[in-house]
């Protein structure tokens, strides 16, 4: 009995890092993503918190990642999780200069 | 001899108010006010479209809507832009087929889709565009129509 509790709790601790999915605040402030480059993990979330008095946009035209979180203003967030690894490009529609890359392991 | 000296100085003046008066045209010519004051506004337009397209004032439109709307709207405005491929409900306005006249044009790009009940995805540029380049923009939009 005693052996099978530690196998479970073995089992449990191996297992762990799959679960618990990690969050990372992403800015954008002054036509610019507060970061440049992100290395996150499968099932990870990067949140894009608009810092700028104006709107912005978020979208990725990287196979298989395609997306678009549309338009949004100052102070507003918008996620986005991973679900299989790659590399994705990050860029806003109204700033075409703004732009940032998300490595997925 | 002093008729002769008469002469000569009142030719001098001649010459001069000429070249005065040369100079004054030139730097009118050549000012921005005098140039922006040629240019056609949309207001000017009035609600119709233009019936021909205008090259000389669609041309700044133009480098304006390659680098803030090709990416929805395709580089010919037939909503191919690379953006298709994420927009689908409603996708990018095919804008060769608008009759929409130039007025609503430069409210939909000033205020965004959404304040018109059109499609939210279509973002408000009054944050980044001058009045005039938006001016700029809807006038090159008039040319793109089939």
């Amino acid at each position: 009995m005693r052996k099978i509790n530690l196998l479970c709790v073995i089992s449990l601790i191996s297992l762990a890092p799959l679960t618990l999915a990690t969050e990372f605040d992403v800015g954008q402030l002054n036509k610019k993503f507060s970061i440049k480059r992100l290395s996150v993990k499968v099932g990870d979330t990067v949140n894009f918190t608009n810092q700028d008095p104006f709107f912005h946009n978020i979208y990725s035209l990287s196979e298989p990642f395609f997306f678009d979180l549309g338009s949004y203003p100052k102070g507003q967030s918008k996620s986005v999780s991973f679900d299989q690894p790659g590399v994705v490009d990050v860029e806003c529609a109204i700033h075409p200069k703004m732009h940032m890359k998300i490595t997925v392991e | 001899m002093s008729r002769k000296k008469n002469k000569k100085i009142s030719y001098k003046k001649h010459l001069i108010t000429i070249c005065y008066g040369l100079l004054i045209t030139l730097f009118l010519e050549l000012s921005p006010e005098h140039l922006l004051a040629k240019e056609p506004s949309i207001n000017s337009l009035g609600n119709n479209p233009p019936t021909e397209a205008q090259p000389s004032n669609a041309l700044p439109g133009r480098t304006i809507y390659l680098s803030h709307c090709a990416l929805c709207h395709g580089p010919e405005g037939k909503g191919d832009g690379r953006m298709e491929a994420l927009i689908r409900n409603p996708p990018p306005y095919n804008l060769t087929q608008s009759t929409r006249p130039a007025s609503y044009l430069k409210n939909i790009i000033t205020n965004g889709g959404a304040s018109l009940s059109r499609s939210t995805q279509m973002p408000l540029w009054k944050d980044e565009l001058t009045s005039a380049e938006i001016e700029a923009l809807a006038i090159y939009l008039l040319t793109l129509r089939e």
